[in-house]
């Protein structure tokens, strides 16, 4: 009885194994075309996919640090903010706004504790399913690249960059639409703090004023998830941000067609602020960024 | 003795077949990159030219022969853009990829890749402007029209701030 018993028991081990070892699945493959299975069920109708793109923080700053804009110090978000940060919404847009501060130290030199930035990152990273995109090799990479600004850009376009990569692959671009719109609405709040005096004709204002259009193309990628809520309550904070962009005045301008043997492109109104224009969006720009940033009661 | 065997055999299997199964969970909640990710790294402009750099609005995706996909993105006034695309030869076969550029907010069409038969395209932006690019992979062809393809595109764009040229 015991060895009939016993050989049960193996024999049920066996199948168990079995069945686990078989279901680890494939993969591994470079497999394009193995997906057809699944895709070719799709309509005759052909679905035309819309991407939004946003330029990542860093592009802006290394646009208003050529034109002769410097850093402030204490503008950053406090990295001991991190604790206040319980749902994914929250987590997602300070993951957005953490890269962006990262992106305001490397193009504007700022003594920042740097480590702790990326420990913000790896952190929320982990939180939002996504570890990979920081991992103990790029703490490593950080700590001997600290006093080297371009590494640090470098790595924190990588950090978003794969970021990006693993949360479209997955079908959370919801997620990657907040960390997105945490990241463009603290540059343009650190913007405002770093040209805190309006200046007729100025490149730097004009350039700020211009984040009317990433702003436009954010609340397009925004409006391609209405049934996740955390996305509405998020386009619903930033909406006073997309309000004032929205007010400013646009004038007609007269058409190039072609410069220097190239096609010259652009909007035929340009976007005009004054100084009255500038504060509203300052203010604003703040109100709306700590509303990310400090716990509120919900 | 034999039973005891049996017995530790079968905890043995019991438990590898247990941690397999969880090594394939864990790894299943982290979501991979995606299969084009840098793909669009592999374009490069034909013409050469000083202080383009890799602008971040570039991007890769996934496409099927003759599927058509937009991208919008923000050109800056002050800003010179050059725009290339590269595809996989697979989803390409011996056609070619085409794309229409027009103002995301009029659609007014600012530029067609078959009225110049072009691959990449360059232009001077002297007002910020929010531009769509429609792109058009070309048809599968005839031998492969019962199999279903896809590969990587990509989408390389750079910019400068414009160059002050002449006297």
């Amino acid at each position: 009885m015991k060895k009939t018993g016993s050989y049960s028991l193996f024999l049920f081990s066996v199948l168990l194994a079995a069945i686990s070892f078989t279901s680890c699945g494939g993969g591994g493959e470079d497999d394009h075309n193995n997906m057809s299975d699944t895709l070719a069920a799709d309509t005759g109708e052909q679905i035309i996919e819309e991407y939004y793109q946003i330029p990542l923080p860093g592009d802006f700053f290394a646009s208003l640090r050529a034109l002769g804009v410097n850093g402030k110090s204490d503008l950053l978000n406090p990295a001991e903010n991190i604790s206040n940060y319980t749902t994914s919404a929250e987590k997602a847009v300070n993951f957005g706004v953490y890269c962006s501060d990262l992106f305001y130290c490397s193009n504007f030199n700022q003594k920042a504790d740097i480590l702790k930035y990326f420990e913000n990152l790896k952190r929320l990273a982990d939180d939002l399913g996504i570890s990979s995109v920081v991992t103990d090799q790029t703490m490593k990479e950080i700590e001997n690249n600290l006093g080297n600004t371009d590494s640090l850009n470098r790595i924190t376009s990588t950090v978003f960059y794969d970021a990006t990569s693993s949360l479209e692959s997955s079908g959370q671009g919801s997620t990657l639409a907040l960390i997105i719109a945490g990241g463009l609405t603290e540059s343009i709040y650190l913007s405002t703090r770093m040209v805190n005096s309006y200046k007729d004709g100025s490149a730097a204002i004009q350039l700020i004023a211009d984040q009317k259009f990433p702003m436009d193309n954010l609340y397009s990628y925004l409006n391609k998830y209405p049934e996740d809520g955390r996305v509405a309550q998020i386009a619903d904070r930033i909406a006073p941000l997309h309000e004032v962009f929205n007010s400013l005045t646009e004038t007609p301008k007269d058409t190039v067609n072609n410069r220097d043997g190239r096609k010259v492109i652009g909007s035929e109104t340009l976007i005009m602020m004054n100084a009255d224009d500038y504060k509203k969006l300052t203010v604003t720009a703040a109100d709306v960024r700590n509303s990310l940033t400090q716990k509120t009661a919900n | 003795m034999i039973s005891t065997r049996y017995i530790v055999a079968s905890v043995l299997l019991s438990f590898m077949a247990l941690t397999a199964n969880a090594q394939v969970k864990l790894s299943e909640t982290e979501p991979a990159p995606s299969m084009c990710q840098d793909y669009h790294k592999n374009a490069k402009f034909a013409k050469k030219d000083i202080n383009y750099k890799y602008n971040s609005q570039s991007r890769d995706a996934l496409f099927r022969p003759a599927q058509k996909s937009k991208l919008t993105f923000t050109a800056h006034k002050g800003y010179d853009y050059r725009m290339t695309f590269t595809a996989e030869d697979k989803i390409l076969q011996g056609g070619a990829l085409s794309f229409r550029i027009y103002d995301s907010r009029t659609k007014k069409e600012l530029f067609n890749s078959e009225d110049e038969n072009a691959t990449e395209f360059e232009f001077i932006c002297d007002s910020s402007i929010n531009l769509t690019v429609e792109v058009q992979l070309p048809e599968a062809s005839a031998e492969n029209s019962k199999k279903v393809l896809y590969g990587c595109v990509g989408f390389l764009l750079e910019s400068r701030a414009s160059l002050d040229t002449g006297f």
